[in-house]
């Protein structure tokens, strides 16, 4: 299942992500964003997806460290912890709070991975019964995660959706090879790639404000010791109900679309106070407050592949830049991904329990050292992260157009930024707006409009419109910078 | 201001889209056809709230709040780093990526960020690195031609006529 290379190249992500992880700013999206295009280069699934699922799942993990030790969460799935992992690296336990961190999140990510593996069988159950009508409705639902990753401004994020889809149409029309928005270009042909617009929208944005403040977000951090790591992981252990319940916790809000990372680390954070007996420490540097969110942010990851893979619903930028990766691999998500690659499958479940494991073991090893990395010079960061963007764009056709169509959507990328304007959206809906034409096309060439009055297409549509009220009623459509909104 | 003009130009290129598929056969204009005109849509409600908010904040006494007028304030992205962003952009379209690229991370690291020659050099010899040995030699990367070579040179011109070679490295 696992061999060589992919052993190797999982390790390698393993170490992207533990890096990447812990520099503030860089993690999440940008780093996925930057690994898109050695991910096709790979063009093996098994190998590219140990790259990419091993990078994203161990940066949870990683980015515990400048939370902990600097007061600068990694990303917003991080934030938890300023309330007791801050605290305890002031009052000198660093250390613990690390090893804490860490032990949680391999545990909650190898909880996440055996869910993972649990539910293939159930999912292959439930698409048996799906024909194209109801996956166009899946598609819908994947879609009307807009509502979650627009921020506070709905109507901004479905302009922007829209311009996601529209893109999409650009190139010859799938059905009739007519040519589309492609102004006798062909160049435009083969339609546009996902990289060349998640890294402008995405990676542009980080290097012009790297470029900008000349610093890193963690340089007005003050330095901090670290020892004692072997007594955070005793109280891991010590603490296993609410390990388990944290992660279990985790795993149950990652299945469901929409539910970002800040939003599980505070949820886990609030029901570890709510049920823990003695509550007069948290707050002030309580080992608890550290296990309970890093259990469970890192299990979300397992339980976040389910609607990703089985329904093709993304339910977070990095998930959705997942999905356009399996699609990039000519993996279709749903049916044909869970019949015909039950092998891909099973490998990202060893992907997830491995790299939780060897990130585990290698940020307890290096814990002493850590607060050093995350000191790295802007200088060495803002030449890496502008050099992948180039790089990264430029193998998508290895045409000098690649460049013009970076610089293009590097400038809509800032003055998105600029003005407010979300940027995840359009990003889902380049990734799903082929999958919605063709499923629309599916449905109407096989049922004509009847397809809509199909029992399965209501109720899907009820569960959609269900969704959509209770996310915006609930109040997690708060942009995250996990999400990459804005 | 910008934020109008960019509302506007979405407005102009929703309708240009929309416009676009009255041409095309029923069957492959449908699609971009709905999603042209429901962003259209949008984007018109967007500019229309957008200059609704500005008529307010203007106007304090029709009811505005400075809170409101704050809600959509811009993040402000810094200019010099876009300038230089998208200046390493065009030098490397002029350029070409091999020389291009560790060409503006040396001036980055040197003029913009005050490093010294040996990081910056360092620098530049990751790049080169990652260009020839990584991207070039592993994933077999074909670096199109300098714009700057095209321009001034008698290249004979490939069957799309967009560049007139490609080198491996």
């Amino acid at each position: 299942m696992l061999s060589w290379p992919t052993i190797g190249v999982l390790l390698v992500g393993t170490l992207i992500g533990c890096i990447t992880g812990i520099l503030p700013g860089i993690g999440g999206p940008v780093t996925l964003v930057l690994l898109l295009p050695v991910v096709f280069a790979i063009g093996d699934p098994t190998i590219a997806f140990a790259l990419m699922l091993g990078t994203h799942a161990v940066q949870n993990t990683a980015n515990s460290a400048s939370a902990i030790l600097l007061g600068v969460p990694g990303d917003n799935a991080a934030q938890a912890l300023l309330m007791d992992g801050t605290p305890m690296a002031r009052k000198g336990e660093a250390g613990r709070a690390l090893g804490a961190a860490f032990s949680a999140s391999a545990v909650g990510g190898l909880f996440g991975a055996v869910i993972f593996a649990g539910s293939i069988p159930v999912v292959m159950a439930l698409l048996k019964v799906f024909g194209s009508p109801e996956m166009l409705m899946l598609s819908l639902w994947g879609l009307s995660m807009v509502a979650v990753l627009s921020g506070e401004v709905p109507l901004k994020g479905l302009a922007m959706a829209a311009v996601g889809l529209l893109l999409t149409t650009v190139g010859l029309d799938p059905q009739r090879a007519i040519p589309r928005y492609t102004f006798g270009e062909p160049y435009f042909y083969d339609g546009l790639t996902l990289i060349s617009i998640s890294l402008g929208l995405f990676a542009a944005p980080v290097a012009v404000e790297l470029i900008q403040k000349r610093t890193l977000f963690t340089a007005d951090a003050p330095a901090t010791k670290v020892s004692d790591v072997g007594a955070g992981i005793r109280d891991t252990f010590h603490h296993w109900p609410l390990l388990l319940r944290n992660s279990a916790l985790g795993t149950f809000l990652g299945i469901i679309p929409g539910i970002g990372g800040s939003v599980i680390d505070w949820l886990s954070y609030g029901s570890t106070v709510q049920l823990a007996k003695d509550k007069e420490n948290f707050g002030k540097g309580d080992v608890r407050g550290v296990i309970g969110p890093d259990a469970a942010t890192n299990s979300k990851e397992g339980g976040a592949l389910i609607p990703t893979i089985a329904f093709g619903i993304p339910g977070s930028t990095g998930m959705a830049i997942m999905l356009g990766a399996f699609l990039g691999l000519g993996l279709i998500p749903g049916r044909v991904i869970l019949t015909e690659h039950k092998e891909l499958l099973f490998s990202f479940v060893w992907i997830l329990a491995i790299s939780n494991v060897v990130a585990a073991i290698l940020l307890l090893s290096i814990a002493k050292h850590l607060a050093k990395v995350t000191l790295v010079r802007a200088s060495i960061l803002a030449s890496f992260v502008f050099t992948f963007t180039i790089l990264g764009a430029y193998m998508a056709q290895q045409d000098a157009m690649d460049l013009v169509l970076l610089a293009g959507f590097s400038l809509l990328g800032c003055i998105m930024h600029q003005y407010n304007w979300p940027r995840p959206p359009l990003l889902l809906g380049f990734v799903l707006g082929g999958v919605l034409e063709r499923y629309l096309f599916l449905s109407f060439n096989a049922y004509g409009p009847s397809w809509m009055l199909r029992p399965g297409v209501i109720i899907l549509a009820i569960l959609i419109a269900l969704s959509m009220f209770s996310l915006r009623k609930r109040g997690v459509q708060k942009p995250t910078k996990e999400d990459g909104a804005g | 201001m910008g934020a109008l003009v960019f509302n506007i130009f979405l407005v102009v290129v929703f309708g240009g889209a929309v416009i676009e598929t009255f041409g095309w056969r029923q069957e492959v204009s449908m699609f971009p056809r709905v999603v042209a005109s429901l962003g259209l849509l949008m984007v018109t409600g967007q500019l229309v709230i957008e200059l609704w908010n500005r008529r307010r904040v203007a106007h304090p006494a029709a009811g505005a709040s400075s809170a409101e007028g704050e809600a959509d304030a811009p993040v402000r992205i810094g200019r010099q780093g876009a300038a230089w962003l998208f200046a390493g952009l065009f030098c490397i379209v002029l350029l070409g990526v091999p020389v291009g690229v560790p060409l503006f991370v040396v001036l980055l690291a040197r003029y913009r960020f005050d490093e010294g020659w040996p990081l910056a050099i360092g620098l530049a010899a990751t790049a080169v690195f990652l260009i020839l040995a990584i991207f070039g030699g592993v994933f077999g990367a074909m670096w199109a031609d300098p714009l700057l070579l095209t321009l001034f040179s008698a290249s004979p011109t490939t069957e799309n006529g967009s560049q007139a070679s490609k080198v491996r490295c």
